[in-house]
């Protein structure tokens, strides 16, 4: 599951059918082994509510379309979480509660 | 499939109703050759009951879902087994427990 975070959104007034209603936001691929924004971006179509400055997960392909209001969209990438925490080899490496500035590239 | 360590986990609780009850880990890819971890952690759903610093089997894609856990989950890559030991070439290049 592919982990990112959202940085903006995508406004198409003439798209697919298919992609009706579909919340489309911008997610920067981040490295959860540095915690660094790789210079990777995708438009993914939202299904839990993220914002921008959210570290959200997502699934590719036809994963994708495995939930009831994302099955109906033409989507091969979409967010199915906002990520509270990050454990690893024994450290919290992410923590949104205590982040003071979620969207600190805008600086 | 692929082989890959189990090095943490992500809780998150706002998230899609049917990833409910989900054990989301961190795991890392292990390269074959040396036996070492190689590349970027990656976020995977656990069917199997891994354990950190276990070294498990994982799949992508569609076949992520080919489990009784995951059918119709939004899920695209999944723990599928853990590993006891590997053998390459006639060697037996990994046994679990043995660092």
């Amino acid at each position: 599951m592919i982990v990112g975070r959202v940085t903006g959104n995508v406004v198409s007034s003439n798209k697919s059918e298919k992609l009706r209603n579909a919340k489309l936001l911008i997610v920067q691929i981040v490295d959860i082994g540095t915690m660094e924004m790789k210079d990777d971006y995708l438009i993914m179509i939202d299904d839990v509510g993220a914002g921008v400055g959210d570290l959200v997960f997502g699934a590719y392909g036809s994963s994708s379309r495995q939930s009831d209001t994302s099955k109906q969209f033409a989507s091969d990438y979409t967010i199915y979480g906002i990520i509270d925490s990050i454990d690893q080899r024994g450290k919290r490496t992410y923590d949104k509660a205590e982040e003071e500035d979620p969207c600190n590239w805008q600086k | 499939m692929q082989l890959a360590k189990v090095i943490g986990s992500v809780v998150s609780t706002r998230k899609c109703d049917r990833l409910e009850g989900m054990k989301l880990l961190v795991a890392i890819p292990i390269d074959m050759d040396t036996f070492q971890e190689k590349g970027s952690p990656f976020v995977t759903v656990d069917t199997v009951g891994a354990g950190e610093g276990e070294i498990v089997m994982w799949c992508g894609g569609s076949s992520s879902r080919a489990t009784e856990i995951t059918t119709n989950k939004p899920v695209d890559a999944t723990i599928i087994g853990i590993v006891d030991n590997v053998d390459i070439l006639g060697k037996r290049v990994f046994t679990k427990g043995e660092v």
